[in-house]
């Protein structure tokens, strides 16, 4: 674990300004953020945890948080997941957290995070259809080979 | 000639319904708590990828040193990139401490091994 993003003012900056999707990234997935992965003899206490998407046009299309984190720093590992949809390349997402300790300690922040498929994702509506689509093939197939055979 | 137009129409809607993009969205899934393996036998995250900053190693950066110098980056590759300051180091007066012999280590390092064996099985599928 690192302050990998720094603080300024109780909050963290940009130090780790986003994490960009690229070519190939899946249209929806599990963020997995690991925070609290530090010795117990110096507790990090985040407040809150805070996940902006940002989508192509660069305009902020959604934001999610966890909040009251405080009393689960115990220095075990805790891990927060959040679930991205309408990813497109260029689309990016950054991380923030809120700290609630004064003075701030200048070991806190980010450990890691994880990415893993989307578990509620569903076909796209496109290849429901398409599904269908080839199943009412295979019916006009076996009914035109029916019409052939009778006559 | 039904079915034609049946298949025709419905070719249609599946090019309409593939060009309509979800609006973008973050919400919240799920917390897991006082975790020490993240990987096969825990919680089993990090399929499509991970990216730890400073992870698992017996010194870290201290003072002006890059925030990733000990990352562990098992992101697959293109999909993602990580934009960090334009000095990659964290300013001062602010010092990281990086690293601590008594932190606690995440299991996800067989993780890695499995990601690239999966990407080797995919540029192998693909190369076919």
């Amino acid at each position: 674990m690192i302050d990998t993003l720094g603080v300024t003012n109780n909050q963290s900056d940009t130090i780790i300004k986003s994490w960009v999707f690229g070519t190939g990234a899946p249209s929806s997935l599990l963020l997995s953020i690991v925070l609290d992965n530090v010795p117990t003899s110096a507790l990090t206490v985040v407040q809150r945890l805070r996940v902006t998407h940002i989508d192509v046009t660069q305009t902020q299309s959604s934001q999610a948080d966890f909040n009251g984190l405080s009393t689960t720093a115990n220095g075990l590992a805790d891990v927060y997941s959040f679930r991205l949809e309408g990813i497109e390349p260029g689309s990016y997402f950054a991380v923030q957290l809120r700290k609630g300790q004064t003075p701030v300690p200048a070991d806190a922040g980010l450990g890691g995070i994880l990415f893993d498929r989307d578990p509620l994702a569903i076909p796209e509506a496109s290849t429901v259809v398409m599904m269908s689509l080839s199943a009412a093939g295979m019916a006009g197939i076996a009914l035109v080979r029916r019409i052939r055979q009778r006559s | 000639m039904k079915l034609q137009r049946f298949l025709v129409a419905m070719a249609l809607i599946a090019l309409a319904l593939n060009d309509l993009q979800a609006a973008p969205l973050v919400t919240t899934y799920s917390t897991a708590s006082n975790q020490t393996n993240l990987g096969p036998g825990g919680l089993n995250l990090g399929k499509l990828g991970y990216w730890f900053p400073n992870f698992g190693v017996g010194s870290g950066p201290t003072g002006n040193q890059p925030v990733d110098q000990n990352d562990r980056d098992s992101l697959p590759p293109g999909w993602m990139s990580i934009l960090i300051s334009t000095a990659r180091r964290i300013p001062l007066p602010m010092t990281s401490v990086g690293f601590r012999r008594r932190w606690r280590t995440l299991a996800v390092v067989y993780q890695a091994l499995i990601s690239s064996f999966s990407r080797m099985v995919r540029v192998a599928y693909l190369g076919n």
